[in-house]
């Protein structure tokens, strides 16, 4: 599903026009990403929640080199599933895509 | 992780529906069909991308054995579907912008990466030294079969010995300085062993290490040595370098001194000697002329111009203007003669005047000398000419008229020094008046 479709599902489903639904979109998706910068996790109710989540840094060897480099802390945005939605989804059919 | 903080969308509304410029229930209802479409959507499609954000899709994980840690059992874990996220690369960027200037970077071989390595080093070490025994003992020529072959697997055989050894190898050192004589000195501990007694393959071999740490330590106190000598010699040159310049700088100013003592000096004498010059041709002209205006009379006629340019030596302008003067008419020269014996007295200006000027207001003297002759040192030439008329040369009145006379290169050229030195010391002379 893109994010078109998405939109249309959801202004079907809301009653909301369109640009409303796509303006609504947009400041969601800012504000999240504003709090989650801040580090604050955004949690959606029976679905799941938006962390930053810190991976420290990390010394890596390649293999072949055997060269030794070390790898940055950096910040990455996970999904975590809700365990509700988890079960939920758990025992769908395999989809293949 | 540390969750610093969590919020639930709820929370969000207001913002949300403050920056959206949206009603609070709208965006409320929006919230939750977003969720209710996003459920749908990935259960329908499997996919959902939200657009600014990233992707939601399911994934399907393969069935697979585990084993209970506990009992030991094994067990199979069913395939099921996992609902993953992918951010798009803008928001991983912003995310990670806390970290974003850090790259990663290549450890060099620290902290002995590979033992292999280590082991080669003291491999090579042992060879080293192996030479070294085998040199003195040729001299020797004493079981030097068994030492070798004990050192060298010794060496690679155990690396944890070193550390023991090391103190012991200091002591060594600290008795001996050099290393040469430190790898003599245990050289003279492994000699009485070997006839002492016969294990002493099992000493030895210790002895020899310690040699050969010693001789480590003995460089590495070598090169901190030598370091910390240049460090001093470097200390040292600086502080001499400050005490030097400090010097210098007094030199130059004495130097300086005596310089303009002397070049003071050397301008009076060359003036003097220039003011000789002028008196003694001036005098000599007379002659000439006397002596041409008798030989005129007698001759009758222009030969004597001849020599004129000859007699004269090179000497400045109103010579130049003299030489031809005579060959005119030494009527002429006889007038030019008048003019030089009274403009001489002061210097020798010549009588011929390139300008007069009537002062205005706001006219200074330095200023028609930066005119006509390119520097305003030279106006005390104009007040030279002009003594009649000016009383006060810092006070030229306006409506005076004043001639600028002409000037020869000898007096007023901007790019001889020598002239301007000349000029101010002038000045100086009619200021003090």
């Amino acid at each position: 599903m893109n994010s078109r479709k998405l939109q249309e599902s959801i202004a079907d489903d809301a009653n909301l026009s369109l640009e409303k639904v796509d303006k609504i979109m947009e400041t969601m998706v800012n504000v999240m990403l504003d709090q989650l910068k801040e580090g604050t996790s955004v949690s959606f109710q029976g679905f799941g929640a938006f962390e930053v989540r810190k991976k420290e840094q990390r010394l890596s060897v390649n293999p072949l080199t055997k060269k030794r480099t070390i790898i940055p802390p950096k910040q990455v945005l996970v999904f975590r599933t809700g365990n509700t939605y988890k079960d939920k989804i758990k025992d769908l059919p395999r989809n293949e895509e | 992780m540390k969750s610093k903080e969590k919020k639930s969308i709820q929370e969000l509304l207001a913002d949300i529906a403050a920056s959206s410029g949206c009603d609070k229930r709208e965006v409320d209802s929006f919230v939750r069909s977003f969720v209710n479409v996003l459920d749908k959507g990935i259960v329908d499609d499997g996919v959902v991308k939200i657009k600014g954000f990233g992707t939601l899709k399911l994934q399907w994980n393969e069935p697979r054995k585990s084993v209970n840690v506990r009992t030991g059992e094994e067990y199979v874990i069913p395939g099921h579907n996992k609902l993953v996220f992918v951010p798009e690369n803008a928001v991983k960027d912003l995310i990670n912008e806390k970290y974003a200037q850090m790259r990663a970077m290549d450890v060099n071989e620290e902290n002995g990466n590979d033992e292999n390595e280590q082991l080669a080093k003291l491999h090579s070490q042992a060879l080293e030294i192996k030479g070294l025994l085998d040199d003195f003992n040729k001299v020797d020529k004493k079981e030097s079969v068994s030492i070798e072959p004990a050192a060298e697997t010794r060496s690679e055989a155990k690396e944890e010995t070193v550390v023991k050894e090391t103190a012991s190898a200091v002591a060594v050192t600290t008795s001996t300085s050099e290393t040469i004589v430190s790898a003599s000195n245990g050289e003279g501990y492994v000699e009485p062993a070997p006839i002492e007694n016969y294990d002493t393959g099992e000493r030895k071999v210790p002895l020899v290490k310690k040699k050969k740490m010693s001789k480590v330590i003995d460089w590495i106190l070598i090169a901190f040595l030598v370091i910390s000598l240049c460090g001093v010699i470097f200390y040292i040159e600086k502080e001499t370098s400050c005490f030097s310049s400090f010097f210098d700088t007094e030199i130059a100013n004495i130097k300086q001194y005596i310089n303009e003592r002397d070049s003071d000096d050397a301008e009076r004498k060359e003036q003097e000697r220039l003011k000789e010059k002028e008196r003694i041709q001036r005098a000599a002209l007379k002659a000439r002329e006397e002596e041409m205006r008798a030989n005129a009379e007698k001759t009758g006629i222009s030969d004597s111009a001849g020599y004129v340019p000859v007699e004269i030596p090179q000497k400045p302008k109103a010579n130049a203007e003299k030489k031809e003067k005579p060959s005119a008419a030494t009527a002429e020269s006889a007038d030019k003669k008048d003019n030089k014996t009274t403009a001489a007295p002061a210097k020798p200006a010549s009588g011929e005047i390139i300008a007069t000027v009537t002062i205005g207001k706001g006219d200074r003297l330095t200023l028609l000398a930066e005119k006509y002759y390119g520097h305003k040192d030279y106006w005390v030439y104009i007040f030279e000419a002009n003594k009649s008329v000016i009383k006060n040369p810092d006070a030229v009145s306006a409506g005076m008229k004043l001639k600028i006379p002409k000037l020869g290169s000898d007096k007023v050229d901007v790019n001889n020094p020598q002239t301007l030195t000349k000029a101010k010391e002038l000045a100086k002379q009619y200021l003090k008046k």
